[in-house]
């Protein structure tokens, strides 16, 4: 069946099933969708390791244009690799009310608007579907959550800060457009100075809705409130969409850019990696913990990114090739585990009906299955052996050691800083998801009685058992994947195909031998257990009763590090006691860590534009006559423009 | 005949920037779109162009009629002042259509006379919205400011004018009854028709 009968089968299965959604039961519409992600993701694959094009190439005309090419084979294979467990989780998630028929209408809008975009090949569609990208997801929000203040404000806030960013990606797809370069040679002879527009322009846009340090506050707000299937797919998939475009303009359709350019990215990709993973450690709430972890590994493709803009300024191509497939690997394994992460949260708040650390304990027992494949998750998010998060942090580390070795004095330091960077988010990337499997998985039940408001069902198990299986498999034969991604390069960069990664100079992973190892070492401390069994004893707590109030807290696991970083972080802590005749009654203890962002940029930015608002009001008169001077102003000086030429 | 019809544009243009009393300014509006409609059958070769000029005599009728019924359903009991004397206004208009006229770019206009006049027309309309209180002229400048609009398409030779015709005809009608609906409301609402009562309203 050819390839693009695929693809048309699959976007008239997600079209039906959102339809159908609204006539019928959404859990067999949520199936029907997720059989069209599953052919989506057979398109996108076949496109992306056969290396074949189908449809339109990239036109900077504004006649609609849809295609297929490698590069967005791979994404479109992303994009059903995680929706397809997503839709299939959303059966046993939503119950059958009007409120859920629409949320998977809305779902099938989404995944469409983000086929639409990775499939288009001319700028209307193309900024078309990133419109629509953006909109549908804050519909789905409100419509989950109606009439909630936090909810409007988390939305208003994602709108304002997404189309403001946003107006960078249409500034870079329009200049591209109007200089005939999209996807065109001609890209390759673009001036200097639209070069840098560009190049700007697409960092700041893209970066944006990517939730790239310092333009992501508005995805601490979205992500943790959207139900737990949204989350998973904005989180899993959106941003990744917006690595896309950033790889289609940065390095496709660009050509080199200047070295200063890639030191650029490097820097924004190590503030975001050590500021997410720092912000996270620090969260209390389950759900925004795993959005600050999106920002930390944004921050990480974004190293890998920069590394290979920097190869490719030094013309160092094959090294180029593999920090883009670095790039491009953890996008996938960030996709695979994030959205698994999210549905695992999502099923603990059902459960639980809360999703504040400090009230979970003991699920890994409690709730078998999605709690070791929540545990396989939290392991591949710290980058552990032999999962695939390790696979793709390994290569953006070997990238950036050799982008240190490479170029002169200046790159070198900005490529050791960058390594030092992602040293120290995977550092504390490993501290934080102890926090997390220590205080969620582990131990036992805390203050709030499980309210067992809902039990996972048979479908949200599969879902996440899926999600996990595919962290292992991608990690133990990472090499299968990686050596296709290595062809993405427009320089067609070359690696021989293998289950573990061997890198030129003679680092290597041996995926296998490690998984091997591991096993054997697991084997023989099991072994060496023998048949002795703990003494069942109570926990000594200097005689007191032991209560979940003694239990290790999420600020009490963290708060070492707090003080380690005081400096920086700046921490905030108010401790309130309430006497009665000299006898404390209660104490109330709060401690938060603020964020310098909003505060020293946002704050005083948003104060600035209020103050500038109030004497642009004064033109709003109110009067007719007024407004039609200003018409009248407008024609003589358009006119004036004209006769002076100017305007031509 | 097109040059003496477009001179009585521009005198009704002119004419009703300066007058005082509706039904006046509407029968100069009404005339104004006749001389236009005589234009454009004057200038019809084909049946498309003489369905277009079919298209503005329906409008000017259909405008003259809702205008009329419109000033007949909201007598004023002490006409609305405008806000500038009427020799200031006409100054402005001149002035101001002068301005304009001067601004266009001379390059690559086989009709510049044509063009000059619906500049002219547009400086016009504009005046009337800017200096006049009541709200049937503030729609009269809109009207001013459409036919000028359709005299500049009726001058360009290189589009059909049939789509044009029909579509400023379309335009026009829409914008002219939601306009006189609104004149009706705030009528209804404050007692005339004066729209120095809504800047209030903005807050």
């Amino acid at each position: 069946m050819p390839i693009t009968a695929v693809l048309v089968s699959g976007i008239v299965l997600v079209v039906l099933g959102g339809l159908l959604a609204l006539l019928v039961n959404p859990k067999s519409a949520n199936y029907i969708q997720a059989c069209g992600t599953c052919a989506l993701l057979v398109a996108g694959f076949y496109s992306f390791v056969a290396t074949r094009s189908v449809g339109a190439r990239f036109t900077s005309n504004l006649h609609p244009q849809v295609g297929l090419d490698p590069l967005s084979g791979f994404f479109l294979a992303l994009l059903g690799i995680v929706a397809m467990p997503v839709l299939v989780f959303s059966t046993g998630y939503f119950d059958s009310s009007t409120r859920s028929r629409l949320l998977a209408w809305l779902s099938s809008l989404f995944l469409l608007a983000m086929v639409l975009l990775l499939c288009a090949r001319d700028p209307t569609l193309l900024l078309g579907g990133w419109e629509m990208m953006t909109l549908i997801p804050a519909v789905m929000i409100l419509v989950a959550h109606p009439r909630e203040p936090k909810a409007s404000r988390a939305v208003w806030i994602y709108l304002g800060v997404t189309h403001i960013g946003g107006a960078g990606t249409w500034v870079a797809i329009l200049v591209l457009a109007g200089h005939h370069a999209l996807g065109g040679p001609s890209s390759l002879h673009l001036a200097y100075g639209i070069q840098v527009l560009v190049c700007v322009s697409a960092i700041i846009g893209l970066g944006t809705k990517a939730g790239l340090m310092p333009f992501h506050v508005w995805l601490p707000r979205a992500h943790p409130i959207a139900p737990a299937p949204v989350s998973a797919l904005m989180s899993g998939v959106m941003i990744k969409v917006s690595i896309y475009l950033l790889v289609r303009i940065l390095i496709d359709w660009l050509g080199p850019v200047p070295m200063w350019i890639g030191i650029i990215v490097l820097a924004l990709g190590a503030l975001s990696a050590v500021g997410g993973v720092t912000s996270a450690i620090f969260q209390h709430e389950l759900k925004r913990l795993l959005a600050m972890h999106s920002i930390e590994n944004i921050g990480i493709i974004t190293l890998a990114l920069g590394a290979s803009l920097c190869f490719r300024a030094q013309h160092e191509l094959v090294w180029a090739s593999i920090a883009l497939g670095a790039a491009l690997f953890h996008s996938l394994n960030h996709a695979i585990f994030k959205s698994l992460l999210f549905l695992g949260s999502g099923t603990f708040e059902k459960y639980l009906g809360a999703l504040n650390i400090d009230r979970m304990g003991g699920l890994l027992r409690k709730l078998p299955i999605i709690g070791v494949s929540f545990l396989v998750g939290s392991m591949a998010i710290a980058g552990l052996p032999p999962l695939n998060g390790f696979a793709s942090e390994w290569l953006t580390l070997q990238s950036l050691i050799h982008v240190s070795q490479f170029g002169k004095m200046g790159e070198s330091l900005a490529g050791a800083l960058a390594l030092v960077a992602l040293a120290v988010t995977a550092a504390l990337a490993v501290l934080c998801f102890i926090k997390v499997i220590g205080l969620v998985l582990l131990g036992s039940q805390r203050s709030t009685p499980y309210s067992k408001a809902m039990e996972p069902t048979r479908p949200m198990n599969i879902a996440l058992a899926f999600l996990a299986l595919c962290c292992l498999v991608i990690g133990v034969v990472p090499g299968l994947v990686f050596g296709y991604l290595i062809h993405l390069s427009p320089w067609q960069g070359s690696h021989r195909l293998s289950t573990g990664l061997y890198l030129p100079g003679g680092d290597s992973l041996p995926t296998l031998w490690v998984t091997g190892g591991l096993l054997c070492l697991v084997g023989i401390f099991y072994l060496a257990r023998g048949t002795k069994t703990a003494s069942e004893s109570p926990t000594w707590a200097c005689g007191q009763d032991l209560s979940p109030r003694l239990l290790w807290t999420s600020s009490g696991f963290s708060k070492p590090l707090k003080m380690t970083l005081q400096t920086l972080l700046r921490p905030s802590r108010s401790i309130n006691t309430s006497e009665l005749g000299n006898v404390v009654q209660k104490v109330t203890y709060q401690s938060s860590v603020p964020h310098h962002f909003e505060s020293h940029l946002y704050a005083p930015l948003h104060r600035f534009m209020l103050t500038q608002a109030v004497r642009v009001r004064k033109l709003q008169s109110g009067k007719l006559s007024v407004y039609v001077s200003y018409l009248i102003g407008l024609v003589i000086v358009a006119l004036s423009l004209i006769r002076l030429g100017v305007i031509r | 005949m097109q040059g003496l019809s477009q001179w009585l544009m521009l005198v009704c243009g002119l004419s009703t920037v300066a007058v005082r009393r509706r039904s006046l300014a509407v029968g100069l509006a009404t005339c104004q779109a006749l001389a236009l409609a005589g234009i454009a059958i004057y200038e019809a070769n084909t049946i498309d162009e003489s369905v277009a000029a079919g298209a503005l005599v329906v409008r000017a009728i259909a405008l003259a009629g809702l205008l009329t019924v419109l000033v007949s359903r909201t007598r004023e009991t002490i006409p609305v002042r405008a806000s500038v004397p009427p020799s200031i206004r006409s100054g402005l208009a001149v002035g101001l259509a002068l301005i304009l006229i001067w601004l266009i770019p001379v390059a690559n206009h086989s009709n510049f006379d044509t063009l000059q006049v619906s500049f002219g027309l547009i400086a016009f309309g504009m005046v009337i919205i800017a200096t006049r209180r009541a709200t049937l002229f503030q729609i009269l400048g809109i009207i001013f400011i459409e036919n000028a609009i359709a005299l500049a398409a009726l001058g360009h030779s290189s589009y059909s004018s049939l789509v044009i015709e029909l579509g400023v005809t379309l335009d026009l009608a829409l914008i002219a009854m939601v306009a006189s609906v609104f004149h009706d409301r705030i009528f209804a609402e404050f007692g005339t028709g004066d729209v120095a009562m809504l800047s209030d309203l903005r807050d």
